[in-house]
């Protein structure tokens, strides 16, 4: 089974680098260059949460004894801060994910104990809202992934159940609509079919949600397609943007965290969508056949191959079609280009240019 | 009416202490995942909400020291 897997793995990678599209793209190249210089405050780390609003790039900080939240704003030229307490009345409980719903207002997760907050961040108001199925909570959120009307909240979900359960992916929301007058949740949806019936690992079950008016596109890092829903959770379009660069086959899971997330890796993934209000980037993390290290389940081995991995960019026009696309280095070793931190400057989406040239600043890249 | 106290004192102090072995009986799976940055690849462990056998507290992040990962690597 393991060696009919690699086998399919290396002849979808095979062919990795010719594009499997009828019309000429134009290759993306660097652009315009935008230093973000964090001076006197801590630069965003692994637990940090991050996100682009209004022309603004934010950030949270884990202080010792309070959340720390820091925007730049591109327009004036200057950052903010304010300082969140973790205990008190108006304590945000836990380190979580915090990310901007509108210019004031902040949604933040507290995971395990099935309820979320909206702060308030001009009144220093709070409100925690609940689940009643003590099992659900928040999933992983990014500044796209919310849908807020005034009275319904929409939001990415987990759902507390053992991926191992055969039923997993036909049971567990990923995505919720919550009504926060009646403190309900009205409506969600699950993983898309094609994955309902069979047994994954978390790293291949990954997923990105951007909002788009009232319309919720799906992402996963291990499926071709991009699956548009309305605010009724009812799937409404699925749009194939496929790269051979990623292979969808399911290596299953191994019962070691670390195998599952090589594995998975190793065929490449979509990691992540974003959308500049204009244009829609489908991003892809892969490493070139040659790179792969000889034995697939060795951690240090496959850290180290990583130095060579590639980042894909796929541009989209509004109804994903393939619009133009660049191949760059995904490492600081080569002076790459990666998405864990972007951000969107006068409608236009920036990527992390991973080249440090000072401890206190970080450089971003326009693509064109 | 000292014999009823002992017995509801030791039955205070069993309750607290099966309660709080059941509650740290609910475990969560870690996830690994590498994140790429302007210094470095790093790979982060998080805690989920998924249950499992690896750690107690959703939603904490932890990014691992690769020397230790790399050492053997480099160190040969």
């Amino acid at each position: 089974m393991r060696i009919a897997f690699v086998f399919l793995v290396v002849i979808s990678l095979a062919a990795c680098g010719r594009e499997d599209t009828l019309t000429p793209l134009s290759g993306l190249k660097i652009g315009d260059t935008t230093a973000l210089r964090f001076k006197n405050i801590p630069l965003p780390n692994e637990r940090s949460s991050f996100g682009t609003y209004s022309n603004s790039f934010y950030f949270t900080y884990d202080h010792l004894d309070s959340l720390g939240f820091y925007r730049y704003d591109f327009e004036q030229d200057v950052w903010e801060s304010l300082f969140l307490p973790l205990d008190g009345p108006n304590g945000i409980k836990k380190y979580d994910d915090l990310v901007l719903v509108n210019d004031t207002l902040v949604i933040h997760g507290l995971k395990g104990l099935a309820s979320f907050q909206l702060i308030n961040l001009k009144s220093n108001q709070f409100s925690t809202f609940r689940f009643l199925d003590t099992k659900m909570g928040l999933g992983k959120l990014t500044s796209s992934s919310i849908y807020f009307d005034g009275n319904t909240l929409g939001f990415p979900m987990s759902y507390s159940k053992s991926n191992k359960d055969e039923n997993y992916t036909k049971e567990v929301p990923i995505y919720g609509f919550y009504d926060i007058t009646s403190s309900k949740l009205v409506s969600s949806f699950g993983f898309p079919e094609e994955f309902h019936n069979d047994i994954y690992s978390l790293n291949f079950l990954h997923r990105d949600f951007v909002v788009e008016g009232a319309v919720i596109h799906l992402s996963m890092d291990k499926s071709h397609f991009i699956y548009s829903y309305n605010l009724n959770g009812e799937l409404t379009r699925k749009t194939e943007v496929r790269s051979s660069c990623v292979s969808v086959a399911n290596p299953g899971t191994s019962g070691e965290q670390s195998r599952d997330m090589i594995s998975t890796m190793l065929g490449g993934i979509y990691s992540s969508l974003l959308f500049d209000g204009n244009f829609f980037y489908r991003n892809v993390f892969y490493l070139p056949e040659q790179f792969k290290p000889d034995d697939s389940n060795n951690l240090p081995m496959f850290i180290n191959a990583l130095e060579n991995v590639k980042f894909k960019v796929i541009k989209l026009d509004q109804n994903f079609a393939k619009i133009a696309e660049g191949d760059f280095y995904g490492a600081a070793s080569k002076k790459g280009l990666g998405d864990n931190l972007y951000f969107v400057k006068n409608g236009v989406m920036y990527f992390w240019l991973l080249n440090k040239l000072t401890e206190d600043e970080e450089i971003f890249v326009s693509l064109n | 009416m000292k014999k009823l106290f002992s017995f509801l004192f030791a039955f205070t102090l069993l309750f607290t202490v099966s309660g709080s072995a059941i509650s740290q009986s609910t475990w969560y799976e870690i996830e690994y995942t590498v994140k790429t940055t302007s210094s470095g690849i790093y790979l982060v462990t998080t805690c989920t909400e998924i249950p499992g056998v690896a750690c107690n507290m959703p939603g904490s992040v932890h990014r691992s020291d690769l020397g230790a990962v790399l050492g053997p690597v480099f160190g040969g």
